[in-house]
């Protein structure tokens, strides 16, 4: 018998890095696994292999390996790549992995320093990683206008001081952050649900307005606010509460006789859920949801297919 | 030195099979599914579509183990239909769910850009 669902989705902010948007009609088993796949089985790029020719830094070749590793790699959107353990090379190529290499050394960056600044040391970032493939390479900003606007310029590795050199080469590979969590393209990926907040108008009239101004003022990120004519308490920004029952404490201390109904009430609704989903730069926020739909489909369909098998061979074997 | 590998927590060894069913052998109508390679995502959200089905009676999930990456499903049903084939339509029912919704996400994509859009003329 089938049981099927018709979920709606509702975009409501979309930015490069960011995305909010309703998940509604569905269960709450569904919107944890959209959130659980977007966390740890969205495939990106992250440095895998390090082959270190010249550390004389003063960090140790594991630590900067394992520092190149947590690096975020951009994609370009429609960039595919193999697992390198399903590719048919014998090591890795192109079609599985990515090359970078970096060269740093004291001297190469302090040329050409004002005498004052001479024996300071030198930064050694992700934007100093050279990437052999042009589709991949460290994330920085989202737009050129902001690069001009910061004074920021990459990740930190590590610091060089006089004579002192880092030479290496890394091999990025794709891979899940099942596996480990540098292959996240994400930073945030939650889900609230959508509060519901209800105000008796007829009990809050027992209150004095400013009583209920109290009330308004209680809440930290302004949910309410007083109606200019009326002076009731209005909700002005119901997406914003979280839950921290202020609104519901104050207005029951306030309360005239314990045995009225609460004036305003805070209920989570079990079908509609507020997502919001930051990547690090690796992929675009909208693709990091897209992404996670087909992956987790795809894992239903195997889960079908193999399914199907199972059932075979049991009548076979009857 | 005995680390498993990094990959095993998601993909299948060698030879090995992606689902092992067990028929119960003490209730009738259950049976045990071994999912492999699989955790809560997939555990919770087939379990709560199981429940959905007015045929299945019981229907849970575990990981016995979390350095053990398999997960267990055991499922009951009325009788009137096999655990397996229980199994089958809420899978079936939850592939045609996220199909779906791939399609709503794009469509609010489209239709959020295009808002974006028409408020820069303004």
């Amino acid at each position: 018998m089938p049981n099927t669902r018709a979920p709606k989705i509702e975009v409501l902010e979309l930015k490069a890095d960011f995305v909010k948007f309703v998940l509604s009609d569905t269960d709450t088993s569904v919107a944890n696994a959209l959130r659980r796949v977007m966390i740890a089985e969205v495939p990106t790029m992250a440095i895998d292999l390090v082959t270190i020719t010249e550390n004389s830094s003063a960090l140790q070749d594991e630590f900067l390996a394992h520092r190149l590793g947590l690096v975020p790699l951009r994609c370009e959107p429609g960039t595919k790549f193999v697992y390198n353990l399903d590719c048919d090379c014998e090591d890795n190529c192109e079609q599985c992995s990515v090359t970078l290499s970096l060269d740093v050394s004291w001297e190469s960056k302090a040329a050409g320093r004002p005498d004052h600044e001479k024996d300071l040391p030198v930064f050694v970032t992700s934007s100093d990683l050279v990437s052999h493939d042009p589709r991949v390479g460290p994330v920085h900003f989202a737009s050129s206008d902001i690069i001009d606007a910061s004074q920021d310029d990459g990740i930190m590795l590590a610091k060089l001081s006089r004579g002192q050199r880092l030479q290496l080469t890394a091999v990025a590979k794709k891979g899940i952050a099942k596996e480990h969590a540098k292959w996240s393209p994400v930073c945030v990926a939650t889900y609230q649900f959508d509060p519901i907040i209800k105000v008796a108008d007829d009990v809050s009239a027992t209150l004095t307005v400013a009583q209920r101004q109290q009330v308004v003022e209680s809440c930290p990120v302004k949910v309410y606010g007083l109606d200019e004519r009326t002076n009731n308490i209005v909700v002005r920004n119901r997406l914003e509460c979280m839950y921290c029952d202020e609104c519901t404490n104050v207005a029951s201390s306030l309360k005239l006789r314990p045995e009225d109904d609460a004036v305003v009430t805070v209920t989570a609704s079990q079908d509609r859920f507020i997502f919001s989903v930051e990547t690090n730069g690796t992929i675009d926020a909208d693709q990091v949801v897209q992404q996670a739909l087909e992956a987790l489909s795809l894992k239903l369909q195997t889960l079908r297919n193999e399914l199907i098998n199972v059932k075979q061979k049991i009548l076979a074997a009857a | 030195m005995n680390a498993p590998e990094r990959s095993e927590s998601w993909r299948l060894n060698e030879g090995e099979e992606k689902v092992d069913y067990e028929p119960d052998t003490k209730i009738p109508n259950a049976g045990n599914f071994i999912i492999k390679k699989e955790d809560h995502t997939l555990g919770n959200l087939i379990r709560m579509q199981l429940l959905q089905d007015r045929q299945v009676r019981f229907a849970g999930y575990l990981m016995p183990h979390p350095l053990e990456n398999i997960m267990r499903v055991k499922v009951q049903t009325n009788g009137e239909v096999t655990p397996m084939d229980a199994l089958s339509t809420a899978i079936e029912d939850l592939t045609s769910e996220v199909d779906n919704l791939t399609q709503r996400f794009a469509e609010g994509v489209l239709a959020c850009k295009r808002l974006q859009e028409s408020r820069q003329y303004q």
